[in-house]
């Protein structure tokens, strides 16, 4: 399950990466739930169930990245 | 033309797990370095929704690459200095111009600088200032860095990345620096942490945080000293000359053309204390000097009183040229 979640946000962010009008309206998202919202249409559309937790849980890993960018 | 693919992206921050040096990229749009410091500009893009979710990560060849075709805005002038001393508030002045982006203490060149051999080089330090320093709106034509206290240990490789910009050293009597740093310690008063930047405390400051600071302050100064008489496009700039400075030698030195110099969103920037916004700037050296007890004194006098009258007599000397 946790691979198939990796390879949905592996697509999700290789599709937003080749996409500046995609980035510029995704980052004008400041709610977290309507930025939610947005990334599950998004998966949607390209054929992929994601939860609100599923995207939660991402963006918890995304913040600790920058949390602990001075670990060693 | 090939389509920037980082159009947008700035580097957030970097890192070495591992050995492997990698730029942790953050999407900012066209938004603008508008805080005092970098650091909260970047800390308030690292957590919003977007880049928690979708930054991205590359090695420092796609950073050098990319700085090939996107240089970025000229530099157009350096600010070191010995902290507590006014240089918020001239960067600050700086950001306030009208063609200017103003890097406050970029975390990314910190990490970058405490790395040795090629991951640190001239280069790559060109290479980071570009993606930070992109034109973040129409009409920007000029960067200026003001770097934390202790890059002036690093000028040497600074100036070899960027030769011949002009650079200012800010600088304050100690004993008014040490009460500042006494009332709200900065990151540099804990003992240990330039070891990344090649400089080892001596063990008698080891357990002592304001000493380590009169430590470090007094190499800054010595390096300042050293910069001074072998680089060129350098000035010394005392606190104490700073508003009048702010006004026609700091924009002189810089090449800040005189129609940008003057304006009321300059003139409103000089009058709020830089870290305070709320607050009006008030030059406060009497009181922080009639605030120092014994152990600032006792510190100055063993660590920066030699420094900083060498410092003095090379400004005064300079001056009178």
């Amino acid at each position: 399950m946790a691979d198939d979640l990796d390879a949905v946000f592996h697509a999700l962010r290789h599709a937003v990466h080749a996409d500046p009008v995609l980035q510029a309206q995704l980052f004008g998202l400041t709610d977290t739930a309507e930025f939610v919202a947005a990334v599950r249409r998004l998966a949607s559309a390209s054929g992929h169930a994601l939860q609100d937790e599923d995207v939660l849980q991402a963006m918890r890993a995304g913040r600790k990245a920058w949390s602990d960018r001075k670990l060693p | 033309m090939e389509r920037d693919a980082l159009g947008g992206w700035i580097p957030l921050f970097l890192s070495a797990r591992g050995g492997q040096a990698t730029v942790d990229w953050g999407y900012m749009g066209s938004e603008r370095f508008t805080e005092p410091f970098c650091h909260d500009t970047l800390q308030r893009l690292a957590t919003l929704p977007f880049n928690r979710l979708f930054r991205r990560q590359s090695g420092l060849d796609l950073l050098r690459r990319r700085a090939q075709n996107h240089p970025g805005l000229p530099l157009q002038g350096m600010v070191f200095h010995m902290s507590r001393c006014g240089s918020t508030l001239m960067a600050q002045r700086l950001a306030a111009l009208p063609d200017s982006v103003v890097l406050s203490e970029p975390e990314p060149l910190d990490t970058l600088l405490q790395w040795p051999g090629p991951d640190g080089d001239a280069q790559t330090v060109r290479a980071l200032l570009a993606a930070l320093g992109q034109p973040r709106r129409e009409g920007d034509r000029a960067l200026y860095l003001k770097t934390d206290c202790w890059h002036m240990l690093h000028i040497d490789r600074l100036l070899a990345a960027f030769p011949g910009t002009p650079w200012i050293f800010l600088y304050r009597d100690p004993v008014e620096v040490l009460v500042s740093q006494q009332r709200m310690p900065g990151w540099q008063l804990v003992p240990g942490t330039m070891a990344g930047h090649g400089l080892q405390a001596p063990r008698e400051v080891m357990s002592h945080p304001l000493g380590h600071g009169a430590w470090l302050f007094a190499a800054i100064l010595k390096q300042a000293a050293h910069a001074i008489q072998c680089h060129d496009n350098g000035l010394l700039l005392n606190y104490s000359e700073l508003t009048d400075a702010l006004e026609d030698r700091v924009p002189g030195h810089f090449g800040i053309a005189p129609e940008v110099r003057d304006s009321a969103a300059l003139r409103a920037v000089t009058a709020h204390h830089a870290k305070q916004p709320h607050a009006a700037f008030q030059p406060d050296a009497a009181e922080k000097r009639a605030a120092a007890d014994s152990e600032v004194r006792l510190l100055a006098a063993r660590w920066l009183e030699e420094p900083y009258r060498t410092l003095e007599q090379l400004r005064n000397e300079r001056a009178a040229r």
